[in-house]
């Protein structure tokens, strides 16, 4: 009996703690990790953040001429790594928590991007808008940029590949010319 | 007796058996020895020095040297050192010797070996499957490199797993995987005598999801600690933590200061949650749930506390390479400081009204007996050990991150009940709270994050952590490129329930919830789910595409 009302005298100094949830919203943290929310509008379509999504939520797909990059919210751990690894800033985890839905639409954002061709083979490889970010970073970057190197730019990694190493080859044979 | 005796002793017992012996880390040593020369080597070791045994690993190492590799890891906590007994099985000859007759504990593992590796360990007294299902076709192993991790064997109705049925006149109750009285996936078989339990029989591996398949096949460094934090619910941050503890370890590193320290704090506010979230519900088992319902309502500040900190309730995410991502401001710090002080005063009061509840403690008191020559015996871990008198807990035996500069007990019980498992956790509560309080006030200053150079390939690296439930332990095998060869996750429910037929021999029917609620199993961690949360919970590999098809049918 005696313990029993230690634990009443507890349970009623306490008082109660829950409270009606939906119709009173809960207090949030200052830097709560939830919904991440990406900007469209400033997303160049690079892909780096699909690389650094451990658990497969962003995802891209390439579609001949369109790059469709889709964030699936039912996949997402919260993490924060596109985050991090976004190099224009796109994708911010807001506050938002209260994300069960019925449907199973609600839960995907997905965006078109267009795709440019590589310059030497004619393959889609880079989103237009990765590539004017790219090019606009390379002429604030240096006022006097080698043309050649802008140039590469605009070829895709596999004929890059190829052109650095025969340019490789070529200096290896006549040595380096300096002008 | 320090530990480089116990290794020349070892050394001394089997120079002409041993191969190769190497120290790999400061307290890490690798024994190399032939299959055949296992099981007496292992006795001695085990049942002569008293070693403890932590894990046990089989790696697909063919491609590199046509050959499987066995990795038995013994510990010896008083001397705070590990041995690994590496073996090669080749692979024309697909068995080696069991040593189960021996090591009573290495019963699951050589079973796990034989599921996912196939290889047979000949002498294994009950060789039956352990976490694949009844269906999943025969010579078909998933950890295997050439098996793919996307495969996915058909359904089957077939439903055949053998339980071990005591000769005696019994009834038969079947108990779980879907029961009201058990919060984890798991089956037992109750073989009952009127009301008393006289044996029972366990059947696993329902949540089985291939976390280290994946993580073996598809997944980085960096996104494994994700990945590894989402293991297990409650205990997911010693998860992320051992496995970067392995890596760090296997890639020689050193990480900030104030960053070790940061882990330490979050892994007593884990530590905290966990036993309160224990606590109530273990009082929720006997059915007292005001206790139930206080405990969680002390819980719910650590879990704020932990929201403030991280960004999340529960899987901090604060963990990566190097360091944490997340620094504590001064703001945070002295907040944490308030909360702390706030939880501790209130946990005091409920645990006092608590422990003065008569209806409580006789429900738990002489209940779910383990001795500790079984807990030796079985290698049992954590408040389970401690409370059957097996004095082992990590953070003091190997320290790691922080835990060396600070004061605290090792609550250590003898009795071996449920009462004492209780009474271990609820002491450990204010342990861990006032580890957190040294660690919030002697923070250093300094930098939270590391630059960690390329990590070569085929390094052995072992996570080893105090994880509310006990050690966890995770092997690792660093692969080409920032990927893992082989990562074997190791939790402490593995070893635990192993003992839950001891502990309910001899016990009613009515206490088998308590029982194995004592343990404070923790399935999804024991089978390592991971990556989906959504699906039927039946196989052990779902791709991304399955899984949506799923989804969109409904």
């Amino acid at each position: 009996m005696k313990g029993f009302l230690g634990l009443l005298r507890v349970a009623i100094s306490r008082g109660r703690v829950t409270f009606r949830y939906p119709k009173k919203k809960t207090t949030i943290p200052e830097g709560l990790r939830g919904k991440p929310e990406i900007d469209f509008e400033a997303c160049i379509g690079c892909g780096g953040c699909v690389s650094a999504c451990p658990s497969d939520a962003l995802t891209f797909k390439d579609n001949s001429d369109v790059r469709v990059i889709s964030l699936f919210y039912g996949r997402c751990i919260f993490c924060g790594r596109c985050e991090e690894s976004c190099p224009v800033g796109a994708i911010t985890l807001t506050n938002v928590f209260e994300l069960a839905s019925l449907d199973r639409e609600h839960l995907e954002v997905v965006a078109e991007y267009k795709l440019a061709r590589c310059r030497s083979c004619g393959r889609y490889y880079a989103t237009e808008k990765c590539l004017e970010d790219v090019l606009s970073a390379y002429n604030e970057a240096l006022t006097d940029y080698d043309e050649d190197l802008r140039e590469t730019i605009l070829v895709c990694t596999e004929c890059r590949r190829k052109e650095w190493s025969e340019r490789l080859a070529q200096t290896r044979k006549e040595g380096v010319k300096y002008e | 007796m320090s530990g480089s005796d116990t290794i020349e002793q070892l050394i001394g017992e089997f120079k002409d058996r041993t191969l190769k012996y190497i120290r790999i880390r400061r307290n890490v040593y690798m024994l190399e020895v032939k299959k055949e020369d296992l099981p007496s080597i292992l006795d001695y070791a085990y049942n002569k020095l008293n070693g403890q045994l932590m894990t046990m690993v089989g790696t697909d190492f063919r491609n590199q040297a046509d050959c499987f590799l066995l990795d038995y890891v013994l510990g010896w906590h008083e001397k705070g050192i590990v041995v690994v007994f590496r073996s090669k099985v080749p692979r024309r000859d697909e068995n080696f010797p069991s040593i189960t007759p021996y090591v009573a504990c290495a019963d699951w593992y050589e079973r796990e070996v034989k599921d996912f590796l196939g290889l047979t360990p000949v002498g294994h007294p009950h060789l039956t499957k352990l976490l694949l299902p009844d269906d999943w076709p025969e010579k078909s192993y998933p950890l295997r490199r050439d098996y793919r991790y996307d495969l996915r064997p058909p359904f089957t109705e077939k439903e055949d797993y053998p339980f071990n049925v005591p000769d005696k006149k019994v009834s038969i109750i079947p108990y779980g995987p879907y029961h009201f009285a058990m919060d984890e996936p798991m089956h037992f078989r109750f073989f009952v005598d009127g009301e008393r339990i006289v044996d029972a029989d366990f059947r696993g591996g329902f949540n089985y999801r291939g976390v280290e398949k994946i993580a073996e096949t598809k997944l980085d460094y960096g996104k494994i600690t994700y990945i590894a934090e989402r293991i297990c619910g409650i205990c997911g941050f010693a998860h992320s933590e051992c496995f970067v503890q392995a890596l760090e370890g296997a890639a020689e590193t050193d990480i900030p200061e104030r960053a070790k320290w940061i882990r330490t704090i979050l892994l007593e506010i884990e530590r905290v949650h966990s036993h309160l979230l224990w606590l109530g519900v273990a009082s929720h088992l006997v059915g007292f749930n005001s206790g139930f319902m206080q405990f969680w309502r002390v819980r719910e500040k650590i879990m704020l506390l932990a929201e403030m900190l991280t960004g999340n309730r529960k899987t901090y995410g604060m963990i990566t390479l190097g360091g944490v991502r997340r620094d504590i401001s001064e703001g945070k710090r002295k907040e944490s400081l308030r909360l702390i002080a706030e939880v501790r005063k209130e946990y005091k009061e409920l645990l006092e009204a608590v422990m003065n509840q008569q209806t409580f403690i006789r429900r738990l008191k002489g209940v779910g007996l383990l001795s500790n020559k079984d807990a030796r015996r079985y290698s049992v871990v954590g408040p389970v050990a401690r409370g059957s008198g097996v004095s082992i807990d990590v953070r003091r035996d190997y320290p790691y991150e922080a835990y060396e500069h600070f004061d605290f007990e090792v609550p250590v019980i003898s009795e071996g009940d449920i009462l004492a498992r209780t009474i271990v956790r609820a002491r450990e509560v204010l342990e861990a709270l006032s580890i957190i309080e040294q660690a919030l006030t002697s923070i250093p200053n300094g930098p939270v994050l590391a630059y960690l150079d390329h990590i070569p390939a085929e390094k052995t690296g072992i996570g080893l952590i105090e994880a509310p439930r006990g050690t966890n332990v995770h092997f690792l095998m660093t692969g080409k490129e920032n990927t893992v060869y082989r990562w074997r996750v190791r939790a402490p429910t593995y070893a635990n329930l192993q003992v839950a037929r001891i502990m309910l021999m001899g016990h009613t029917l009515a206490d088998a919830p308590v029982i194995i609620g004592s343990i404070d199993p923790c399935i999804s961690c024991m089978e390592r789910f991971t990556v989906v949360d959504v699906n039927n919970g039946k196989v052990a590999l779902i791709s991304r595409e399955s899984l949506l098809g799923k989804v969109a049918k409904k």
